[in-house]
């Protein structure tokens, strides 16, 4: 079944970072607390449909997985609109796949369908908080997609670059998921 | 007494950044919506009785009682419409701010 987590000390660093930046970096921090805070209730949201909805709980978070359950033809209705809010951003046409090696803890496991992939927010959320994007990270072994960044569109593609980086360091892991 | 400035400054802890109000309550109705559907789903869930039914015990709209459910809620639920689905329902209400 898919869990939907947020890497909490990821997203604190990436706000310390835009603290240290000033009066602007300051409020691009306010804007990720607040981003945070929304994506925190809906995974909440997403864990609680997932445990009763027995049957129709999502197997995994794979690319093919999500693309029929939220957007083929009978797969929006099939699975509760509602019940993917959580999910509806996500640029699966974006989605980069991982190493084939990953770690995750202490074990190295089989990067086979994980991937990272950028996220939009909803449309009213989008509207006040102009171009801000978050970073989503799959990984298949736990069934778990974690949001580990929330920033700007602007850097969104330093965020991803860096993102890679870390994630060829199979060290890193434990750090960027925790 | 009053407060020294220390003092109001430990208990309100403000953001380093003053929030944007019209953020925070497009973030506030969005985590509202959320948790009110779930609350009220969660609630019916087990009930055995039909939307009229309900609207007959709480005397509340059975469409107002389905949109939220549904996260569609665009008014804004209030607190006392949500305490009449659950002592409509035979449940209590429970409110937490963390």
């Amino acid at each position: 079944m898919l869990a939907f987590r947020i890497s909490l000390g990821h997203i604190a660093r990436c706000q310390d970072a835009y603290l240290a930046k000033g009066a602007r970096g300051a409020e691009i921090a306010e804007d990720i607390r607040l981003m945070t805070l929304k994506f925190e209730s809906q995974g909440r949201s997403f864990a609680r449909r997932q445990a009763r909805g027995a049957g129709s709980a999502l197997p995994d978070g794979r690319v093919d997985t999500l693309r029929q359950a939220l957007f083929d033809a009978g797969g929006r209705f099939g699975w509760p609109w509602g019940a993917a809010d959580c999910l509806a951003g996500l640029r699966l046409d974006m989605a980069t796949p991982l190493p084939a090696q990953i770690r995750i803890g202490m074990r190295a496991e089989s990067g086979a369908d994980c991937y990272c992939v950028p996220m939009t927010m909803g449309p009213e959320i989008a509207r006040e908080f102009g171009k801000m994007i978050a970073l989503a990270v799959y990984l298949h072994p736990t069934r778990t997609l974690w949001i580990v960044s929330i920033g700007p569109e602007s850097d969104g593609v330093e965020a991803m670059t860096r993102l890679r980086r870390t994630s060829g360091r199979l060290a890193d892991w434990p750090e960027l998921v925790g | 007494m009053p407060l020294a400035d220390a003092e109001i400054g430990d208990a309100l802890a403000p953001p380093a950044a003053l929030p944007n109000v019209d953020k925070l309550r497009a973030i506030a109705r969005d985590i509202a919506q959320t948790e009110v559907a779930d609350a009220v789903r969660e609630a019916l869930a087990d009930y055995d009785g039909s939307l009229r039914d309900l609207q007959r015990a709480s005397g509340l709209d059975p469409s107002f009682v389905s949109k939220l459910a549904r996260g569609y809620n665009p008014q804004g639920a209030t607190v006392a419409s949500l305490a009449q689905i659950a002592l409509a329902l035979g449940k209590s209400l429970h409110i937490s701010i963390e």
